[in-house]
């Protein structure tokens, strides 16, 4: 049984990017939303890989290979998807997240969540 | 105007890459490329992470460790002269031989897949790391630390059990056997 608990906030980041990428999140693609959702920081592909890999082993993600296509030089690509483990471990760091939020907000005022949330 | 990397450039870049995931990671180089210099760059700051993430994937901590012990227990055996009783340099002459052997066992554990863990293939491995280990002994005598060599060390029935004993530990639990769900498929 996978453990939620040990989610790290890169493995966040990158389950996050398989939800909203959905049948289109394979290398490539996943490594750039997770660059858009670690702004400012920087999202190397081989860090992608590797944490891709931990998170199929911990059973909270699942992968194939497509067919190969032309622009790839005629390469398959490796898919992935978020299997009901990772949902569930995603589910319970988002509802952390948001308590996480909901309390610096509380403690720093509504100004400082405005500027936060840009 | 060419889009994709020089063939050369691939093959070499493949070559270093893990069979369990060489096309994928192939294939994602192939679609950032941009010229054969940040494709160079890109292929050598993904290939170790993907080496490791391998190596981790499909080596068990427990036959690690008992690999690491035959090992050792092999190089030990094998030395005639007793004298590294109170030598202070004895530990690193016995991991001299042993930390090569094991690293190669590692690296091979990483480009290892379950359909390719034939008998020759586990066989190989290990003649590889004996070589190694017999390789770091050369380097020492031809370099300017003989010193740091095993004494008068030469194989001995201890060594050809422990060496045995690896070869059917890897072929009972081959790499990536730690979690066959897991192991991926080589495309």
């Amino acid at each position: 049984m996978p453990k939620a608990d040990s989610l790290g906030v890169f493995e966040q980041i990158i389950l996050t990017a398989l939800l909203t990428l959905r049948d289109n999140a394979y290398g490539v693609t996943i490594r750039e939303k997770a660059e858009q959702l670690a702004h400012p920081k920087a999202v190397s592909i081989g860090a992608v890989y590797v944490t891709l890999d931990r998170l199929e082993e911990k059973g909270l993600v699942s992968s194939w290979l497509s067919d190969p296509t032309p622009e790839r030089g005629g390469r398959a690509k490796r898919c992935y998807r978020l299997e009901p483990a990772g949902r569930r471990a995603l589910e319970e760091a988002a509802v952390t997240a948001k308590r996480i939020w909901d309390s610096t907000s509380d403690a720093w005022g509504r100004n400082w969540a405005k500027g936060g949330a840009k | 105007m060419t889009t994709h990397p020089p063939e050369l450039a691939e093959n070499l870049v493949g070559w270093f890459l893990p069979p369990a995931c060489r096309e994928e990671v192939l294939g994602d180089l192939c679609e950032g490329y941009e010229n054969t210099l940040q494709y160079a760059i890109s292929a050598a700051a993904v290939a170790p992470r993907v080496i490791l993430s391998q190596v981790r994937r499909n080596t068990a901590a427990w036959i690690f460790l008992l690999t690491t012990c035959g090992i050792c227990y092999s190089v030990a055996s094998g030395m005639v002269d007793l004298s590294l009783e109170g030598d202070p340099t004895a530990l690193l002459r016995l991991a001299i031989p042993t930390v090569p052997a094991v690293l190669i066992l590692l690296v091979r554990n990483g480009f290892a897949a379950l359909e390719d863990r034939r008998r020759r293939a586990i066989t190989l491995d290990v003649v590889i790391a004996m070589g190694i280990a017999a390789l770091t002994q050369l380097i020492l005598l031809t370099t300017s630390r003989p010193d740091l060599m095993l004494p008068r060390w030469c194989p001995s029935g201890g060594t050809v059990f422990a060496w045995l004993l690896i070869i059917v530990l890897r072929a009972i639990f081959p790499p990536g056997a730690k979690s066959p769900s897991a192991q991926r498929s080589v495309s």
